[in-house]
């Protein structure tokens, strides 16, 4: 059974843009990522699986229940992570999960004590008086702490130093492996592909491709720069397969790269080369080469 | 079970709520310490020559009677501010309670819980009830307290009319003061729409006083059910009561259809 399906899911509201006819299905026990840059409609699908948004037109049903009608039996089996989220700061960390879990009847205090220790949430401060990533990283804690099915999770790493992100991906498959399913949304495609068994990707509330993270990878666009130290012949490395937007400055190149990098590797290295720099992989480039796509189709047809 | 989101809000207002208490009380010992030395002065002959378009509209020359206490409280007390000092209160928690918490962005970790949005609506409306309830309370003690120092003889049964009808006004315009956040998750909204339509309401009542057309008018105001009729004298008919229990139930009921339905947009 899939734990969040949605059919012909559509939320057009105000200025925003909402999303259109989005089909979304996420296996139950997997880390399914959702990915897009921003505004493209991740958190206006999320918010209507909450049933914070009511959807225009479609369904989403989310551990087989319908996101309207038994929202509350959903949250109950839910953890949720908001985007950016706001906690009632006026109170400690420890008095805000002791809150929220009576909120929900109770939770497993052993397991919350283990989860503020592991992300070593400091629980006698005011939030207030906490960092963004102290925040975040109790924000983290209550939407895992009462062990729910289901977890979405919007914008989770945001705000992370790389250590917490780390324990974060760490707890992310523990939760997977027992049977649980993640749901996250990003828009930082390294992490998507580091921890995500599937991806979907959504751009101007459309889902664009649902493929697995390899495939994804394989198309992904980096950015490579290499400093030589003698002449090279720019046009040879233009040439190359997969290389695009090729630009010199003095001694250094500057290219897109898709797919293998062995040919630019073989290439670069009958030259003397001072340095290499290949950056991970930008979202906005991989949207650009959907975005090239649609256009030369369009363009096509003219 | 248990008050969850009621016990949330008042906790974390527990510092305001203290400070109005303290404000209220500290006001309340204030106006009646000058009680004595009012009555034995000449105000009430210097009232006597006051213009009568100013009497009308504060109630009329019974709405001046300083010689006795119960007179002198509905005057500088019910008449307008202790009513104004609850509907302030009132409606910053009823700012608070739905605009306010969408606005910070808390409402999306509340509502993430498995608790539907009539409860919630339904608890802050009740935390809204006892923060109102606690400095009306406050009123009618401080009242109490000082009626034998100063010599007010405002009668236990009156006292706790008038402080119930003005917590009633108050709690009225705290609920509108929701139902406009419910509706608009703008604080900004929720705190001008019952801030213009007290006015509103006040003006009528005062100026129903002057303009003979606009009498009919000043039923429509929760004002005048609550203090129109000098309630600390008079006591206040079963009918105002109705009027204005309705009134913040319909509203409460109002904030609940209306929230229930909402899109909350982050």
């Amino acid at each position: 059974m899939d734990a969040i399906r949605t059919e012909s899911l559509t939320k057009s509201y105000g200025r925003a843009r909402g999303v259109v006819d989005l089909d979304l299905s996420v296996p139950s026990g997997t880390i399914f990522g959702f990915l897009g840059p921003n505004g493209a409609g991740k958190t206006t699908t999320i918010r209507i699986l909450l049933d914070f948004l009511r959807p225009t037109s479609g369904d989403a049903v989310v551990l087989g229940l319908d996101s309207r009608r038994d929202s509350v039996e959903i949250h109950r089996r839910i953890g949720y992570l908001p985007g950016d989220p706001a906690l009632y700061d006026r109170i400690t960390g420890r008095d805000l999960l002791d809150w929220l879990g009576r909120l929900r009847g109770g939770v497993d205090r052993p397991y919350l004590d283990a989860l503020i220790e592991r992300f070593a949430i400091d629980p006698d401060r005011p939030i207030r008086q906490l960092s963004r990533g102290n925040r975040q990283k109790i924000a983290v804690v209550q939407a895992f702490m009462h062990r729910p099915e289901l977890l979405v999770l919007d914008e989770p790493t945001s705000g992370l130093d790389p250590l917490v992100q780390h324990e974060f991906q760490e707890l992310c498959r523990e939760t997977t492996a027992s049977g649980a399913t993640v749901f996250l949304s990003s828009h930082v495609l390294d992490e998507v592909q580091h921890l995500c068994d599937h991806v979907a990707i959504i751009r101007e509330g459309r889902l664009v491709a649902i493929e697995d993270v390899d495939a994804i990878r394989a198309r992904a666009v980096r950015d490579v720069t290499i400093r030589f130290a003698g002449s090279f012949d720019a046009d040879a490395f233009a040439a190359l397969a997969g290389v695009r937007s090729v630009t010199v400055e003095g001694p250094v190149l500057h290219l897109q790269l898709s797919g293998n990098a062995d040919p630019l590797v073989k290439l670069a290295a009958q030259h003397d080369v001072v340095d290499l720099v290949s950056a991970p992989a930008d979202l906005d480039d991989l949207f650009l080469h959907y975005y090239e796509g649609e256009e030369s189709n369009g363009a096509a047809r003219h | 079970m248990a008050l969850l989101v009621t016990e949330r809000g008042l906790r974390d207002r527990r510092r305001g709520l203290v400070g109005w208490a303290l404000g209220i009380a500290g006001y309340v010992v204030l106006q009646t310490s000058f009680f004595p030395s009012v009555q034995s002065s000449d105000l009430q002959r210097a009232v006597a020559s006051y213009p009568k378009e100013l009497k009308a509209f504060f109630g009329g020359a019974q709405a001046f009677n300083f010689s006795t206490g119960r007179g002198y409280l509905e005057v500088e007390l019910f008449s307008l501010i202790i009513p104004a000092l609850l509907t302030i209160a009132a409606i910053a928690f009823g700012v608070g309670a739905l605009a306010g918490e969408q606005e910070r962005g808390t409402l999306d970790l509340l509502l993430a819980n498995p608790i539907t949005r009539r409860r919630v609506v339904a608890e802050k409306a009740v935390g809204m009830g006892v923060t109102v309830g606690a400095l009306a309370a406050v009123v009618f003690v401080m009242l109490l307290v000082m009626d034998p120092a100063v010599d007010l003889r405002v009668g236990v049964v009156n006292l706790a009319i008038a402080c119930l009808g003005a917590a009633l006004l108050a709690y009225g315009f705290g609920a509108l003061a929701m139902l406009a956040g419910a509706a608009t998750a703008s604080r900004t909204l929720a705190l001008a729409a019952p801030a213009a339509l007290f006015t509103a309401a006040y003006l009528v009542v005062g100026l129903a006083g002057l303009v003979s057309w606009l009498e009919p008018f000043r039923l429509a105001s929760p004002l005048y059910h609550a203090t129109g009729t000098h309630p600390l004298s008079n006591g206040l008919p079963a009918a105002n009561y109705a009027v204005l229990f309705g009134w913040c139930a319909a509203t409460v009921l109002a904030t609940v259809l209306v929230f229930e339905r909402r899109d909350l947009v982050r």
